[in-house]
């Protein structure tokens, strides 16, 4: 039932607390498994920041640094993917200004990869190969992964429609992503990105994006324990 | 309309998590897996792996159907055959090899695949087929140095996880004030415990990491002590050392419920009894009180002597030195004062005070103890010395405290126990022997084994026939292989497949599995299994829920579950009447005997476990060693014992090698037995290797699955930037790791997170998946003849550049 | 909260994304810096024609050669950017956005040049036609009003990839305001060449000021190149830091050398020969309208094979 007074609209945003991510890539396999991501193809990444490869350390020998940052698409609130998209395939949507992508329009340019300065856009350039196995898999409900198209990300929207999470959020063993709306004062989200020093990536870039991140051993309030599943 | 139906199950490999899932299913087809809910939400969980499912049970690699090799052993040519033939074939061998060598000669080797109670390997179908039998059981083995020294301070239990079954359960992580992290890495091993050391830690706890390596776990910890691969033990006695020395140490709990009081007799080691001061035959313990400075029994003396040496009257008129267990525990101690263990661990002493302090005064304080300081030949010295630190902290016992990690209350220890399983594992009350897995190797290779002989089987306290184990035949002949990767798994691969595996030693080997792992390759017969999606079962897990696995899709192609493999093969062999029914027809008579273990909550939990298809056994208020009672000899916690626990299969308590026999019972230091700097082998073999437990993969399962080779395509070799510029390679290189046992050929990746003087491997991979050889051809199936572990990271490696 | 400075990778494996690293962008490659090249010579001779009012380069089907090769070069250039799309056949859908999008200001104008242009140049082949081809001092209305708006989408033609570059965000190298000022200088550049060539082939003259202003251009774009270097060496960006390297010292720099030796500075010095000979003759003409339009080539290929994509983090 509709609220009689014009309610806000909504605002989706997630906080991920990178003191708690372990880089485990739980969020990571469990986005590509859900979305039937074909094969190479990573709608999030969890990038180590350390070394030169996947869970290396850097920094020096005594005193060496390694952390995670998962890496999804930032849900911008001045997404500049949608304003170099030629052809309205990439939008935001009218009532939360979700950023989507309609692949029946979309025309492969490209020009919203070249344009995320988070390198979340991927392109589908050739027919989606699966070698594994010939079942197709995935949660019911998500679009069909088609050549020639680029995806990205959607926050899980058939979930976040019926009220669930999306899949990273409840998959992460510990408990290190948040989900919720930033227009809502309440939610775990405003109130952990009110209580930390929370930062956003290429803040210069002026996309606004709506992915917060607790940087590592910022963590000051406890927040924890968010066992959603159903 | 949807068309997707959601089972319950549960994922049951070896990873120590055992989470409850959601199998998706679409048009009979397993599509997803998603967490299920646990009663506590708090133990909500689900990893990679496990999101990764559908893919390895939909997976091409995936074998459906029974094969029969073609070509020579190990030359990977099958061809498919019938079920008929199979277990025609299969019995026909286990005849044959019965009547020519005796049924001993047929080994059933299930290792740690599976936790599924009835499909599983522990205890599963293959152990009650083995009895029936009256086989060989290939037990232990692995996880056993570390735990078998904690045992013999906490719990008179022969190794593995007997020790660590009385930790608290994984939740009580969170009400700790100071974490140790001691040679594990559980942000990748046991992930699913760090969110409630992150609760601990928003808390304000102290987290203290101590690994060689920079691990994901040590970067997350507020302090990381590199310490010298194998020295576990002297930083361990060198914080006692400090505890003992600034009086940090809990007098009262020491008095209460360790032996620290107790008097040990200099000229053999043993407790002093009442009986050696006054004659009579009371055998009861004595100690010195403080304030009259008498010799009294224990139960009389509220304040007595924890520190001192004392020259004693005995009645035969003798005088004879005795010394306090405290005092000969900071004997030894002192022998590690942090300077000199400094030299040895590499941890600065100052480093070493800090620690010591902070573990005995931040409380409650939780030691959570790892695999990395248990797969060395000295591993249960390093067990000793953390249980001991515990103890005489008093950090045990209460909400957050624990040195014995966080598999107690587990609802497993239950689900693979003798008295909840026994019944069931042996319906005709014949029983199987047990054979340890380090043992195996010598077993094949030479028909007999050295083996403790216990003096009196009824009582191994009385200890062993011998001071040395004793030669005893054990001829092994045939292999049935499940739940496990021997070949892949088991120290000195080579030696496994050149020799142990060969036609002139073993007659057949049946293996069964749902891919051709390295194990696979080496058998005679292969049988398809099926995944855990595919049965009914049920599972305890290493936490305290025991759920049930729905079938969620039926068997793919040909494969069957183990029950109905083992089934099978018993009606074929004249053991149909032991084989009734399907599993899902097991389940209610386990939770029957299950239930009785309860007592008045039998009910409640059975017909929650019914309702719910999940429900929790051990009572949450309940914190083990509430009560200060340990189950050793002298009820009290044993950092000086009379006999050393060693392993011996199916003795409780464990059987004890007495200290009046020259075995060493304090915890203490010894070198390990091959990666240690001042062994000369250093020279040509300079790098300490560890292969890892990764995220990617448990040990070999999902060793191919699509998803976890896109981030963790090949083998690698970590090495940090000094190691590898000293021998000009580069990061990306293919590098030769080899020794005189064997080699591999894996991508060299340069990480500053490892030592000088290491290389660490992620394990799992199978050996077609290398360029050259495996991990394993380079690991030392070290015999250790008190804990029987495998000491898989006590190896020495050099690496260089692959000309290939 | 970041301290690292990824180093560069050139194949980027799966794997690799999970690490930082600054790797060349893959999705614009040569058959992009062909389409640049092709429109922006194809409009650039167009507008030159009318500029300085050039009407010897010869006929092809009774109409003007130099604006048949310009629309025949932005023609394969669109059919280029066409067959180069992901879904080729839904390449109208790119029209949509002009409000926002610089892809559809492009292919609009791309679209409105061929039909202007197509329209302006018919004359020649149906003379019947009420309205003439001549150059812009000479002609009718009609044909004004087609030459006006023509060179107005020329000129956006000539741009629009710069700004499409522009705001590809992910590649801070291209984020300067020379990225479509470049493209237009080098539009310009070849364009200068391929007339010069293709005038003095067919044995005509050309005003001396079309020297002059050759030269000047030539001179202006090499200039805004190392401007434009020095302009994203300014912003501390260490992928652009990496970028200019890649361009100047890595996979890039014989493309990009390539260009401004042989692109710019030699035809300058041949003009400048030239000029103070007061002769040009045709074959030197031609090999000066060569090294321009390889060299507007090459310097394209370069800016797009140096465009690292910047880190999600640095
Ligand atoms: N994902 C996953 N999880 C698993 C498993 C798996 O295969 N995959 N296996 C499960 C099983 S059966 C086990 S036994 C556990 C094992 O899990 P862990 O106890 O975490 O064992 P490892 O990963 O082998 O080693 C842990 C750490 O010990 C360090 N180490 C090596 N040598 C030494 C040393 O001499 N001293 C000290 N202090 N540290 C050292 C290593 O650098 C490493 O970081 O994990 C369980 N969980
Ligand atoms: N070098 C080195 N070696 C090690 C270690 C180390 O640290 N370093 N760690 C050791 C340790 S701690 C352990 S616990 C061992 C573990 O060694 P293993 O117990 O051999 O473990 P896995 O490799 O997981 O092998 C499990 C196999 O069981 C199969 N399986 C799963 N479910 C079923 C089923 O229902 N039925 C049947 N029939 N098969 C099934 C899987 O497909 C897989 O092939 O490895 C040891 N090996
Ligand atoms: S699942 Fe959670 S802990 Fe794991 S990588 Fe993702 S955010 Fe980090
Ligand atoms: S992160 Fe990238 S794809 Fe997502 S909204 Fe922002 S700019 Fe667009
Ligand atoms: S690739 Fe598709 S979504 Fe991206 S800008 Fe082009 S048309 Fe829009
Ligand atoms: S919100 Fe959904 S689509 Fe986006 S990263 Fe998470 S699981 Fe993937
Ligand atoms: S592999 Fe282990 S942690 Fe992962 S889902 Fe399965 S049981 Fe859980
Ligand atoms: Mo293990």
């Amino acid at each position: 039932m509709e609220n009689n007074d014009k309610k806000k609209k909504k605002r989706w945003g997630m906080v991920i607390d990178l003191t708690r991510c372990v880089g485990c890539q739980t969020c990571a396999v469990g986005c590509k498994i859900k979305n039937n991501l074909a094969d190479g193809l990573w709608w999030n990444r969890v990038i180590t920041v350390g070394g030169d490869q996947i869970d290396t350390a850097g920094g020096t020998y005594e005193h060496p640094v390694r952390y995670s940052i998962p890496l999804n698409c930032q849900n911008c609130e001045n997404p500049i993917c949608v304003d170099v998209c030629p052809t309205g395939a990439s939008y935001q949507r009218e009532e939360d200004k979700l950023v989507l992508i309609d692949y029946d329009k979309c025309i492969g340019c490209r020009a919203c990869v070249q344009a995320c300065p988070y390198g979340v856009r991927i392109a589908n350039t050739e027919e989606p190969r699966y070698e594994h196995c010939d079942v197709q898999l995935g949660e019911e409900g998500v679009t069909p992964r088609y050549q020639g198209v680029v995806e990205k990300c959607t926050f899980c929207v058939e979930r976040i429609d019926q009220g669930l999470n999306p899949f990273c959020i409840d998959v992460c063993p510990e408990r290190a992503r948040f989900f919720g709306d930033l227009n809502d004062e309440d939610s775990d989200v405003s109130q952990l990105i009110r209580e930390n020093p929370v930062e956003t990536l290429h803040p210069q870039m002026g996309t606004n994006p709506n992915v917060y991140f607790i940087p590592p051993a910022k963590k000051k309030t406890r927040r924890t324990g968010l066992d959603f599943i159903r | 309309m949807s068309t997707e139906i959601k089972k319950f199950s549960a994922c049951v490999p070896n990873c120590w998590m055992n989470c409850r899932l959601y199998a998706h299913v679409r048009d009979g087809k397993l599509v997803q897996t998603s967490a299920a809910p646990f009663p506590d939400p708090s133990y909500n969980r689900i990893c990679l792996r496990g999101l990764s499912h559908p893919q390895r049970v939909n997976s091409k690699e995936r074998i459906l159907h029974p094969m029969k090799r073609v070509g020579k052993r190990g030359e990977n040519k099958f061809e498919q055959i019938s079920w008929d033939e199979a277990i025609d074939i299969l019995s026909t061998n286990l005849n044959r090899v019965r009547e020519k060598y005796g049924s001993k000669a047929v080994a059933f080797i299930p290792w740690s695949g599976s936790y599924a109670a009835i499909n599983g390997g522990m205890p599963g179908a293959i152990k009650r087929f083995a009895n029936i039998f009256e086989g060989t059981v290939v037990v232990d083995g692995v996880d056993f140095g570390m735990p078998t020294g904690m045992s013999q301070v906490v719990a008179n239990m022969a190794g593995g996880m007997a020790s660590l079954f009385l930790g608290p359960e994984p939740k009580d992580l969170s009400y700790a004030k100071t974490l140790i992290f001691w040679g594990t890495n559980i942000t990748d091993s046991q992930v699913h415990n760090w969110h409630f050391v992150l609760d601990a830690m928003e808390n304000g706890a102290k987290l203290i990491c101590i690994d060689p390596r920079y691990s994901e776990t040590a970067a997350k910890s507020h302090e990381w002590i590199r310490i010298r691969p194998g020295s576990d033990s002297v930083l361990a006695l060198s914080m006692i050392q400090v505890i003992i020395e600034e009086n940090l140490i809990d007098s009262d709990y020491c008095i209460r419920h360790t032996v620290a009081p107790f008097l040990v007799r200099q000229d053999n080691g043993l407790f002093l009894r009442q009986s050696d001061i006054d004659g009579s035959d009371q055998a009861g313990y004595v100690v010195v009180d403080s304030e009259s400075g008498e010799i009294e029994p224990v139960e009389s003396v509220a304040r007595p002597e924890l520190l001192g040496t004392f020259d004693v009257k005995l009645h035969n008129g003798n005088t004879l030195q005795v010394k306090t267990a405290l005092q000969m525990l900071k004997d030894e101690a002192d022998k590690y004062k942090p300077d000199e263990a400094e030299r040895i661990t590499t941890v600065p002493a100052e480093k070493i005070r800090e620690i010591a302090r902070i573990y005995a005064t931040n409380t409650p304080s939780t030691i959570y103890p790892g695999f990395g300081i248990d797969r060395w030949d000295n591993a249960d010295q390093v067990g000793r010395g953390i249980a001991t630190l515990g103890v005489i902290t008093g950090q045990i016992g209460k909400k957050g405290a624990s040195p014995l990690g966080t598999m107690g209350q587990s609802a497993i220890q239950y689900t693979i126990s003798d008295a909840v399983m026994g019944p069931w594992t042996s319906p005709s009350g014949t029983q199987a022997e047990l054979l340890n897995f380090v043992l195996l190797q010598q077993a094949i290779l030479t028909g007999k084994v050295d083996m403790w002989e216990p003096k009196d089987p009824g009582n191994p306290l009385a200890g062993p026939t011998a001071k040395t184990p004793v030669s005893k035949d054990w001829p092994i002949k045939g292999l049935i292989l499940t739940t496990g990767n021997v070949v892949s798994n088991h120290a000195e691969q080579k030696v496994t497949i050149e020799e142990m595996f060969s036609e002139e030693k073993l007659d057949f080997i049946c293996c069964i599995d749902m891919f051709m792992t390295d194990t696979a390759r080496q058998a005679d017969l292969f049988l398809p299994c099926t995944s855990w999606f595919e049965n009914d079962d049920i599972v305890g897990g290493l936490h305290p829920y025991v759920m049930r696995m729905e079938k969620a899709i039926e068997p793919m192609g040909e494969s069957k579950g183990d029950w109905e493999i083992f089934k099978l093969l018993a009606q074929k062999m004249g053991y149909g009447k032991y084989f009734m029914g399907e599993a899902k027809d097991q389940i209610e008579g386990i939770l029957d005997v299950l239930g009785n273990l309860f007592g008045d909550r039998k009910e409640e939990i059975l017909k929650e476990f019914r309702e719910k298809g999940i429900a929790r056994l051990s009572d949450p208020h309940s914190v083990p060693f509430a009560d200060g009672v340990f189950y050793t000899r002298t009820g009290r916690a044993e950092f000086y014992s009379e006999g050393v626990a060693t392993v011996f299969p199916k003795t409780m308590p464990a059987l004890q090698l007495p200290v009046n026999e020259g075995h060493n019972p304090l915890p203490h230091f010894e070198p390990p037995a091959e990666a240690w700097f001042d062994n000369p082998l250093i020279k040509k073999y300079p790098l300490a290797l560890s292969t890892l437990h990764t995220k990617w993969r448990v040990h070999t399962t999902f060793y191919d699955v699509a998803v976890l080779r896109e981030i963790d395509p090949e083998p690698v070799v970590y090495l940090n930037r000094r190691e590898s510029e000293k021998r000009g390679l580069k990061d990306g290189d293919y590098v030769r790791v080899f020794n005189d046992r064997g080699h591999c050929v894996v991508r060299l990746v340069v990480d500053d997170a490892i030592n000088d003087g290491g290389a660490a491997i992620p394990k799992g991979w199978q050996r077609h998946q290398f360029k050259e050889g495996g991990y394993q051809e380079l690991t030392k199936n070290h015999i250790n003849t008190v804990h029987y572990g495998m000491s898989f990271f006590d190896a020495l490696v050099e690496v260089e550049k692959w000309k290939g | 909260m970041w301290t690292i400075t990824p180093s560069i990778i050139e194949n980027e494996r799966p794997v690799d994304r999970f690490a930082l690293h600054y790797v060349p962008q893959t999705h614009w490659r040569v058959w992009h810096a062909l389409w640049f090249w092709a429109m922006g010579i194809g409009s650039g001779i167009f507008c030159l024609r009318q500029f300085f009012g050039i009407s010897g380069s010869g006929l092809f089907l009774g109409m003007n050669a130099i604006d048949i090769v310009g629309l025949v070069l932005v023609a394969i250039g669109g059919l280029i950017l066409i067959l180069d799309l992901g879904k080729p056949f839904r390449f109208l859908n790119s029209l949509l956005k002009p409000k926002k999008a610089w892809i559809s200001r492009g292919a609009i104008s791309d679209f409105a040049f061929l039909g202007i242009g197509v329209l302006y140049v018919l004359p020649g082949l149906i003379p019947s036609l009420p309205w003439s081809d001549a150059v812009f001092s000479q002609a009718d209305v009609v044909s004004r009003i087609f030459i006006v708006l023509a060179i107005f989408f020329a000129f956006i033609i000539m741009i629009y990839p710069g700004f499409v570059l522009y705001y590809s965000r992910n590649i801070p190298f291209w984020n300067s305001i020379f990225t479509p000022i470049l493209f237009f200088e080098y539009a310009l550049t070849s364009s200068f060449g391929l007339v010069g060539w293709m005038v003095t082939a067919n044995g005509e003259a050309l005003p001396s000021s079309f020297y002059v202003v050759f030269i000047a251009t030539l001179a202006i774009t090499l200039v805004s190149v190392f401007v434009y270097l020095f302009e994203r060496n300014s912003v501390q960006n260490p992928c652009i830091r990496a970028s200019i390297n890649y361009l100047l010292k890595g996979k890039a720099s014989g493309w990009f050398w390539f260009s401004q030796i042989v692109g710019s500075l030699l035809p300058i010095a041949m003009l400048v020969v030239m000029l103070t000979n007061g002769i040009f003759p045709a074959s030197s003409m031609m090999w000066i309208g060569v090294c321009t339009i390889l060299g507007s080539f090459s310097f394209r290929y370069s800016q797009l094979l140096a465009g690292l994509r910047v880190s999600p983090l640095v």
